[in-house]
């Protein structure tokens, strides 16, 4: 009896351990989009095109303004692949949009005011007679959005911005636009409804078939069909968001892109139902609108890029071959409470949550496989434990990744790479602690006040206190913080002379001296405009953001030097802001390639300010500044502010003694350090 | 051979019966238990290289793991037999005291039931300024005294009154009844008493965060629960599985030989 019991438990152990032992990581192979061969030109004399369509033959129909004297006239030019152009002018006062070409006549659409109000009014020109007239009247929408032939047929998508309601939003971000989708036959002039709601774009595919992109109860979907209102197929449920941009490269694939959704920041996206990809070559695009066609192996598009010599010409991208990879999920990032900083999406599908503390840590611990990377910064105290405890994919081998991080300043690669030689993290954002102060009104502070000592600067900032109408911001919390951290960079624990000099300071100078250390009234003014040029007016700031510096650099006057710290000739205290890919991710190739891509994208990046030789830092002397500054930077990863924040501001104020905080601060860093 | 075809038939519904709850302290306690004995062993979970004791040797050659290790078993010493005694006293309060006495049973289990923030908050109030251990200790016996004098109060209403009686007869009273008899009744109910409490030692870890509001209170209160949250927040699962594997050997050890006492006792 005994020894069947044993037998029994012994099969039920085996049985339970083979259920809910350790399950290996099975990851994906993914095939990811991409382009083959990209070739990008532009077509001559083609500039500031509002709309154009493009033929079977890559003739391209563009409608456009262009300048006779002072008079804007409205022109529809024909371009050619040979590089031959012909151009039309239009007896119209607004720019003709929604151009479509139609067996030999180009149809376009123009606003009027007629008896009714605003309507948009569909017109023919016919190349070879030279002649213009009106169609037909769209009763029913104010405004046209997108017009596609199929058939005999014109698909055309209004609104009315009467119509559009916010109130009808839901979780994902949809709100009703007051879509309609029309189709107007063009043998017999009729016109009729296809979906009166819930539309929001939609695209004629390869095979002559309609792909509309709407919104019901179920969320975004898309549906293929022959165009008419009961043949739609099986709705794909996807959610992009409110999509501004969408061309269908097949019956199940298609090509888009969208300033509301997070999902792509940059160029455009891939999709299919159940696939998702990137596009390569639209990765310097900031945005792709307007119309898009696709024809054959070639994607049209309007050139939008900021610095393009020819902005608003019509670009061809040949793609040899798309491939969609078997992808139906986003690279998953987490957090540790909520950053600020993303990365860019690099065109991938992100989906970003921040966690508690505690949930951070027992999702890393227990090798969740359910996220593929996470995003921290140096102050936070994970940190440094996601390095030391080995919980990182090393980046060593990843395409890209080696290159930016040599290039990047040596305080990030000293960051960034571990003692055993491992790339454990990728390092997207850097706030570096500086001081920005105009030199004008400085100098009657101190002649060379960028050597200024600290117990000088904080003379210097109780005498701008006295001052009225003194611009500056130093807030004493954070000044305090970057003192402490500086003190801890030199020192292992607080019982030295040296701390009890610097408490003494922060108490009686900082602390002391009421509301000097803050954003100054006339600071707070110059904030709340929103003036840049304002700006000018500051005296001196704590400044560690990027878009800051960008404010200050365009002001006259403005360095930058090192904020004065306790220990003289500091290194520079930087936050990092850095991914780190979870080596028990599911999606563990595709976020790799995430990473590579992003690594070379901001190795590309004239502005990166992680970058030693970034070109930014040869604009101006305020950024020649930054760089000195950078150079002697030092990332730190932060202790808990716990451990002795709390018992230093209960010393300020006065609730316990100088030598109790240094007992128990001391107490708790040995505790940290050595448990 | 009838009678042991018809044992073997009963003991394998027993089997049977007993399976389900097998299954969910398999899954639920003796698995993970295993895995963080496997834990404990390796370098770490990511690159998996076994190390055998090596993290064992570590954790108990640090001083912060040692300090909470006596700080955890004075708690046990001091608080257990107070927390026991004072239950015992209370419990035969209610059982043989006056009636006035027994309405103030619900009184005793009231510390139970108040959130522990709440107490926490109160605690902090009264004895702010006393650098000591003892408002732990003190929080730790207020609010585990009412589960054992509902234990104990139960063991002694299953005592059978004869049994009085004939001690009474026998001119037994006071305090030699209740040495002699009631209490030896009871020993198992004492037994399992002192085994909760010990175990809610372990557990005090939530009231004394609350209390001191810190991750690093005085070393006089820095207990095994401490060393393994703070270890977790480090991300070291290695230190932290140690810590967690010593501290079940301590509490087994200390069950084992409650266990054999009690046996002796009963000899």
């Amino acid at each position: 009896m005994e020894r069947k019991s044993r037998i029994g438990l012994g099969i039920l152990f085996a049985f339970v351990f083979t259920v809910t032992g350790c399950a290996g990581n099975a990851g994906k192979d993914v095939v990811y989009g991409q382009a083959e061969e990209v070739i990008m030109q532009g077509v001559e004399g083609l500039e500031n095109v509002m709309s154009f369509d493009v033929d079977e033959d890559g003739c391209i129909y563009a409608g456009m303004t262009t300048q006779n004297g002072d008079v804007c006239v409205q022109t529809l030019c024909i371009a050619d692949d040979t590089g031959s152009r012909t151009c039309y002018t239009l007896d119209e006062v607004s720019t003709p949009r929604n151009i479509t070409f139609y067996e030999e006549n180009i149809y376009y659409t123009v606003p009027e005011w007629l008896e009714t109000g605003e309507r948009q009014v569909l017109k023919r020109f016919c190349p070879e007679r030279g002649m213009q007239e009106t169609i037909h009247v769209f009763e029913q929408c104010s405004d046209i959005k997108k017009m596609e032939v199929m058939g005999n047929s014109l698909y055309i998508l209004g609104t009315d911005p009467a119509d559009i309601d916010f109130s009808t939003g839901s979780g994902d971000g949809y709100y009703d636009s007051g879509e309609i989708l029309l189709r107007f036959d063009l043998q017999t002039g009729a016109e009729e409804t296809v979906m009166d709601q819930d539309v929001l774009n939609f695209s004629i595919t390869p095979a002559g078939n309609l792909m509309i992109y709407g919104h019901d109860e179920g969320g975004f979907y898309f549906s293929t069909g022959s165009g008419q209102k009961e043949n739609f197929g099986e709705k794909q449920y996807q959610n992009l968001g409110m999509i501004d941009t969408l061309c269908a490269c097949a019956d199940d694939q298609y090509i888009y892109s969208s300033l509301s959704n997070h999902r792509n920041s940059t160029g455009a996206s891939m999709g299919g139902y159940g696939k998702e990809g990137i596009i390569d070559f639209l990765e310097d695009m900031e945005f792709l609108y307007g119309d898009v066609r696709l024809r054959g192996d070639r994607l049209y598009f309007v050139d939008n890029r900021t610095d393009s010599e020819k902005k608003g010409t019509v670009l061809c991208a040949y793609i040899e071959r798309i491939l969609l990879s078997d992808l139906n999920r986003a690279i998953r990032l987490v957090s540790a409470e909520w950053l600020a900083e993303t990365p860019d999406s690099q065109g991938f599908s992100m989906e970003q949550t921040a966690l508690s503390y505690d949930s951070f840590a027992l999702t890393v611990l227990s090798q969740d496989a359910g996220y593929d990377l996470c995003i921290l910064n140096s102050r936070q105290e994970f940190a440094a434990s996601i390095r030391d405890k080995g919980a990182f994919y090393p980046l060593n081998e990843i395409d890209g990744v080696t290159e930016y991080i040599e290039s990047c300043f040596p305080f990030v690669q000293q960051a960034a790479v571990n003692e055993n030689g491992d790339i454990w993290m990728l390092p997207v954002d850097i706030k570096i602690n500086t001081l920005v102060y105009n030199e004008n009104q400085c100098k009657l502070f101190s002649e060379d006040f960028a050597e200024i000592s600290l117990e000088e600067f904080l003379y210097v900032v109780q005498k701008a206190r006295a001052q009225e109408d003194a611009a500056y911001g130093i807030g004493a919390a954070y000044y305090t913080e970057l003192l402490l951290s500086d003190y801890l960079m030199q020192y292992e624990k607080f019982d030295s002379e040296e701390f009890r000099g610097l408490a003494k300071l922060i108490k009686e100078e900082i602390f002391g001296c009421e509301n000097a250390f803050s954003d100054s009234n006339a600071m707070n003014r110059i904030k709340m405009t929103g003036n840049e040029k304002a700006y000018g007016n500051v005296m001196f700031s704590i400044v560690a953001d990027p878009s800051e510096h960008e404010v200050y650099s365009n002001v006259d006057g403005m360095r930058i030097m090192r904020v004065p710290m306790f220990t003289e000739d500091a290194e520079s205290i930087v936050t990092c802001t850095f991914l780190c890919v979870n080596p028990s991710s599911e999606n563990l190739n595709l976020t790799l390639e995430y990473i590579s891509r992003l690594a070379k994208s901001m190795l590309a990046e004239e502005e990166n300010l992680l970058l030693s030789d970034a070109g930014i830092y040869e604009e101006s002397v305020y950024y020649a500044d930054l760089k000195k500054v950078c150079s002697k930077g030092v990332v730190r990863f932060s202790y808990e502010n716990e451990l002795f924040l709390t018992d230093f501001y209960a010393y300020i104020e006065g609730r316990i003694s100088l030598e109790e905080f240094i007992a128990e601060a001391d107490r708790k860093i040995a505790a940290y350090l050595n448990e | 051979m009838k009678g042991r075809k018809k044992q073997m038939g009963w003991n394998a519904k027993c089997m049977l019966c007993l399976l389900p709850s097998l299954a969910g302290t398999a899954v639920f306690y003796v698995m993970p238990y295993l895995r963080v004995l496997y834990y404990s062993m390796i370098s770490d979970q990511f690159s998996r290289r076994f190390v055998g004791f090596d993290h064992y040797i570590e954790v108990l050659g640090n001083t912060y793991f040692r300090l909470a290790l006596i700080n955890s078993l004075l708690m046990i010493l001091f608080c257990v037999p107070t927390l026991i005694l004072l239950a015992l006293g209370i419990s035969l309060m209610l059982s043989f005291g006056s009636r006035g006495i027994t309405r103030m049973k619900t009184a005793f289990v009231l510390p139970m039931v108040i959130p522990t923030a709440c107490i926490a908050l109160i605690w902090r109030n009264l004895f702010s300024g006393i650098e000591s251990v003892m408002p732990l200790y003190l929080l730790f016996i207020w609010k585990n005294t009412g589960i054992c004098v509902i234990l104990l109060t139960a063991a002694f209403s299953t005592i059978d009154k004869s049994i009085f009686e004939a001690a009474w007869i026998e001119g037994a009273s006071g305090i030699k009844l209740h040495c002699s008899i009631t209490i030896p009744m009871i020993l198992p109910a004492i037994f399992f008493s002192v085994l909760l409490t010990i175990v809610n030692s372990f557990k005090v870890f939530k009231e004394a965060y609350l209390y001191y509001g810190t991750n690093y209170p005085p070393d006089y209160s820095y207990t095994l629960q401490y060393y393994m949250n703070n270890n977790f927040l480090k991300l070291d699962y290695q230190k932290l599985s140690v810590a967690a594997v010593l501290t079940s050997f301590v509490v087994l050890w200390i069950v084992v030989g409650g266990l054999r006492v009690q046996r002796r006792f009963r000899q």
